[in-house]
């Protein structure tokens, strides 16, 4: 820890809300203090994001009887606090667009480094696209980019397909969303021979800018170098451009990263430093964020990161419906509800998503188009984080094409072994079994899973704070942030005629349950302990594998252990009146 | 959290109204500070860039890139006209020569001696700005926008689609209670707005729209109906620029909701007047809500001023938008400061409300808007 900083103010600029919170040392230990919050002034008509981040550290100080700020041209009162950080998805974040040769090498390269870099990627164009050229310009020229990544090419390799990029891009000439520059920002990471021709190409129409190839071979990804120069050019472009921001920039020493890439930062420091894969999920009004690590062949930690633009719980929850269908929405309630009704409850939702569920009826709607976003979310993911990610492998140009060795997902709910949720569905869960039952649900855990959520909306902080203290962050992530609700058994096994019994479930030595087919339960059990799950028949997988005992030291919630055995895949069809018999076995209802 | 804005959506008789009209890019206003315009004005035009369209010879004619070179009959900058040959490769003797013809008039944008690409960009596109609103013109910035004062009608709505579109106001005979049919529907609607009633079915919307009208103003819509007008579902609130030539401004929201009285007492007030409407929705920072203007007769013109955001008082006039009081309207009687925990165990704080059923009852402020 460095010694001279004990108290540190963390900003988040988000799209809506602009959040402070206040972090110290207490007791020789880095503790989150208190919390400010305020509307994001990033757009008209006071388009100064740093108004917002006053009064968000006004509340700040009001609630601790504090004056942080002094007058306008000194922002800071150092007597009080000694360092300022601040991380942002205002104005809708970074936002981009990818290019790459071929859909499934290098433009899902390209779209990985996007993304780990905390960028919305608003589209992925391919030499192999089937859209019409027109229509392609014609899109380069609506979605306005901040930041365009071309990608393509093995170094030394073909070249015409990137040059194709190219000239897509000269022809449609994207201009930026914010700012004065009349040039859009590119940056280029595909083949290095094709670099000249690609300068010559675009140094008219287009800011462009060099780096190492994200596919210099088929069988390598090297994602690191293009992130760095993606948040590079974020912030002397893009950032820099957008209201407030310049001096913004100049409150604190560090960077602002943008929101999910800080998240991602912490996400992945908690991972490798307690030896867990992980999977965290942010849901927001209009996206939702997940984050995964986990271990590749070669036993490395593999972070992923994607954004599912249009999977959220207010601005998007249409699109949610309409992609779930309501029959899947539905099966998660434990009440009838017509068709129409339903449709009309998630648009009014939809127009007004400010408002907050009053009755329990619309509570657990709610919680139904949770469950189907973070399913949603989860199968766009799992598609996404594919086992190619920087490590050298053997591989002919025939296994590219095998559609079972290639992009093989690195997500495996078996060996997962712990989720995070965040955002206000999950945080808010006024019980916190909701919470847990919506994750185990959405994302339909396997085998034995730690469930926590972030209480606090710290994520994002954690993350800034990282980059600075990574240890005093991690010390707040487990104290203040994470909070531990339970741990979900949840076998998967062979369907038998007249089974009751799947597990058997010890903590600490002692049987506390078993895990019934078809029903799920709870165990009061909590703190940290060893689980043991012992398959009853030789089908069943309890997460070591079909028939093999599981057993591991845990941390498990306050709300214990969720048994489950209604098995996976999770069926399509409950009755309300099987629902209803859930929740109230869980003591939700 | 500090203060924010009380939810409402306006509607008034008469109150001032100022747009700022803006260019796409940079061209020419035509209007100068103190002009008088009605929505219809041209008051700024400028051109739109043609696309670049990519002709790809070298591929489709499956020849080397020395022989595009070297048969290529333009250079970058020349103007071509559609058929006209800018390619020619004679073939050994003489013979079997590939011509490429263009497809298109315009200029030479690029030559791409390593694709063997041509692109041509087509003639620019003319695009002139309306006022959209009638009034005076208060600032002008050159080549760049026009901000525009004037006095009518607003009415704000919670959802729409299409975008702007101007025409004649007309109030529909129906009741505010009542589900729109196509008997409601005047036999011509060129160029009309139509404003009333509740529900209507996706066929009373698009026999309205095919009569002519460019928009359409209703209290409420059931979700499959939007759903068959537009063709599609609507996921994200965000629109604006569905293909469509009828606008539609839903003022209440979803399902079988009564429109506004005062909204009828408007449009009756006004039937036969200019009016524009905007559909365009976008529900996030900065949001977008739909829009109805009416620009009546000075004559006419019954000035009913937007009070300022009071926030949420006593005796206050509202409605509720969550079940289970979605759409029932009433008067607040009490603002608890103490924050209630309500049924489903969430901790808020809370309007005591009388409805105008009778029934009193705590209701979240985030459920509340502002009659």
């Amino acid at each position: 820890m460095n010694k001279s900083i004990t108290s540190v103010i963390i900003t988040d600029c988000g799209s809506t809300t602009t959040k402070a919170r206040l972090f110290e040392v207490k007791d020789g230990r880095w503790r989150f203090v208190a919390r400010g919050e305020a509307p994001t002034t990033v757009e008209a008509p006071l388009a100064d994001v740093t108004i917002g981040v006053r009064n968000s550290i006004i509340e700040l100080g009001e609630i601790t009887g504090r004056k942080f700020l002094l007058d306008k041209d000194i922002p800071w009162n150092h007597d009080l606090f000694d360092l300022y950080l601040s991380t942002s998805s205002a104005g809708g974040g970074l936002q981009m667009l990818v290019c790459g040769a071929v859909a499934k090498i290098s433009a899902q390269s390209a779209e990985r480094a996007a993304l780990g870099a905390g960028a919305i990627v608003l589209d992925v164009i391919s030499a192999d696209d089937e859209r019409e050229e027109h229509a392609l310009i014609e899109t380069i020229r609506r979605i306005r980019p901040d930041i365009t990544l071309i990608a393509g090419g093995t170094d030394g390799g073909a070249e015409n397909f990137v040059v194709s990029s190219a000239e897509l891009l000269r022809a449609a000439k994207p201009k930026p969303r914010f700012g004065t520059q009349k040039k859009g920002s590119v940056i280029y990471a595909g083949n290095k021979s094709a670099a000249p021709l690609v300068k010559h190409i675009l140094e008219e129409t287009c800011d462009i800018q060099f780096t190492q190839n994200v596919r210099p071979s088929i069988e390598l990804e090297n994602i690191h170098p293009v992130r760095e120069a993606i948040h590079d050019l974020f912030l002397t472009h893009v950032m820099s451009q957008s209201p407030g921001y310049d001096k913004l920039l100049s409150w604190t020493p560090n960077p602002i990263l943008p929101t999910p890439s800080a998240v991602g930062v912490v996400i992945e420091a908690y991972a490798k430093r307690s030896n867990k894969s992980v999977i965290a999920v942010d849901i927001g009004g209009a996206t939702t964020d997940i984050f995964s690590v986990f271990k590749d062949a070669a036993q490395e930690f593999q972070f992923h990161r994607t954004v599912s633009a249009n999977y959220g719980m207010s601005y998007s929850i249409a699109q949610v419906l309409i992609e779930a269908g309501v029959d899947l929405v539905a099966r998660w309630l434990p009440y009838k509800i017509s068709e129409s009704s339903l449709r009309e409850r998630i648009r009014n939702k939809m127009v007004r998503p400010t408002t907050i569920p009053q009755s329990f009826d619309d509570l657990l709607l709610e919680h139904a188009m949770c469950r189907e976003a973070l399913r949603l979310s989860l199968d766009h993911h799992k598609s996404f984080a594919t086992e190619l990610s920087g490590q050298k492998k053997e591989r002919t140009i025939g296994d590219l094409f095998l559609q079972k060795s290639q992009s093989e997902s690195l997500v495996s709910m078996n060996s997962l072994d712990c989720v995070i949720g965040s955002g206000g569905v999950l945080s808010h869960a006024p019980h916190r079994g909701m919470a847990a039952l919506m994750l185990i649900d959405g994302f339909r855990l396997e085998g034995v899973t730690e469930i926590m959520v972030d209480s606090a909306f710290l994520l994002p902080h954690l993350g800034a704070l990282s980059e600075v203290m990574p240890e005093a962050a991690i010390e707040i992530l487990e104290k203040d942030c994470l909070v531990p609700i339970g741990v979900s058994v949840a076998p998967s096994f062979r369907f038998r005629k007249n089974i009751t019994k799947v597990a058997t479930v010890f903590w600490n030595g002692e049987e506390v349950g078993t895990v019934e087919a078809g029903k799920i339960k709870r165990v009061p059990v909590s703190g940290n302990g060893e689980i043991a799950v012992e398959p009853v028949f030789s089908s069943v997988d309890v997460g070591n594998g079909a028939g093999e005992k599981y057993v591991k030291s845990i941390l498990v919630g306050d709300e214990g252990l969720f048994l489950d055995g209604r098995n996976r895949p999770i069926l399509n069809k409950f009755s309300p009146e099987s629902q209803l018999e859930i929740h109230r076995s869980l003591g939700i209802l | 959290m500090s203060s924010s804005l009380t939810p409402r959506l306006f509607i008034s008789s008469g109150c001032i109204l100022e747009r700022k009209r803006e260019l796409p890019i940079e061209g020419e206003i035509l209007v100068k500070k103190g002009d008088l315009v009605n929505p219809n004005s041209v008051i700024g035009v400028t051109k739109l860039e043609g696309e670049v369209a990519l002709l790809r010879i070298k591929d489709q004619l499956g020849i080397s890139i020395n022989k595009f070179v070297s048969g290529l009959l333009v250079k970058e900058g020349d103007s071509v006209l559609e058929q006209d040959i800018i390619f020619n490769q004679r073939g050994p003797f003489g013979l079997f020569s590939s011509a490429f013809k263009s497809p298109y008039s315009g200029v030479v944008e690029f030559i791409s001696e390593s694709s063997g690409t041509i692109g041509i960009r087509l003639p620019p596109k003319e695009f002139k700005l309306k006022a959209y609103i009638a009034g005076e013109v208060l600032n002008v910035e050159q080549k760049k926008s026009a901000t525009i004062e004037g006095r009518g009608g607003l009415i704000q709505g919670i959802f729409g689609v299409g975008g702007e579109q101007i025409g004649k106001l007309i109030a529909l005979d129906v009741g505010i209670d009542q589900r729109v049919s196509v008997e409601h529907l005047p036999l011509q609607c060129d160029g009309c707005i139509l404003v009333g009633g509740i529900c209507p079915s996706s066929e009373v919307l698009l026999k309205a729209s095919e009569r002519g009208a460019v928009g359409f103003v209703t209290g409420s819509i059931e979700d499959a109906s939007l759903k068959g007008f537009l063709g599609y579902d609507v996921g994200i609130a965000m629109t604006g620029s569905e293909p469509i030539t009828m606008s539609v401004m839903i003022t209440e929201g979803f399902g079988e909701l009564n429109l506004h009285g005062h909204i009828m007492e408007i449009a009756r007030l006004y039937n036969g007047s200019e009016a524009s409407i905007n559909g365009t929705t976008q529900i996030r920072a900065g949001a977008l809500r739909p829009e109805l203007l009416i620009f009546p007769e000075d004559s006419k013109l019954n000035m009913e001023p937007i009070e300022k955001d009071k926030g949420f008082y006593e005796g206050a006039r509202i409605r509720g938008t969550r079940e289970p009081y979605f759409g029932k309207t009433g008067t607040i009687k009490k603002l608890p400061v103490e924050v209630e925990l309500l049924e489903t165990g969430i901790e808020a704080r809370v309007a005591v409300v009388k409805f105008d059923n009778g029934v009193e009852a705590s209701v979240p402020r985030a459920n509340l808007e502002m009659l």
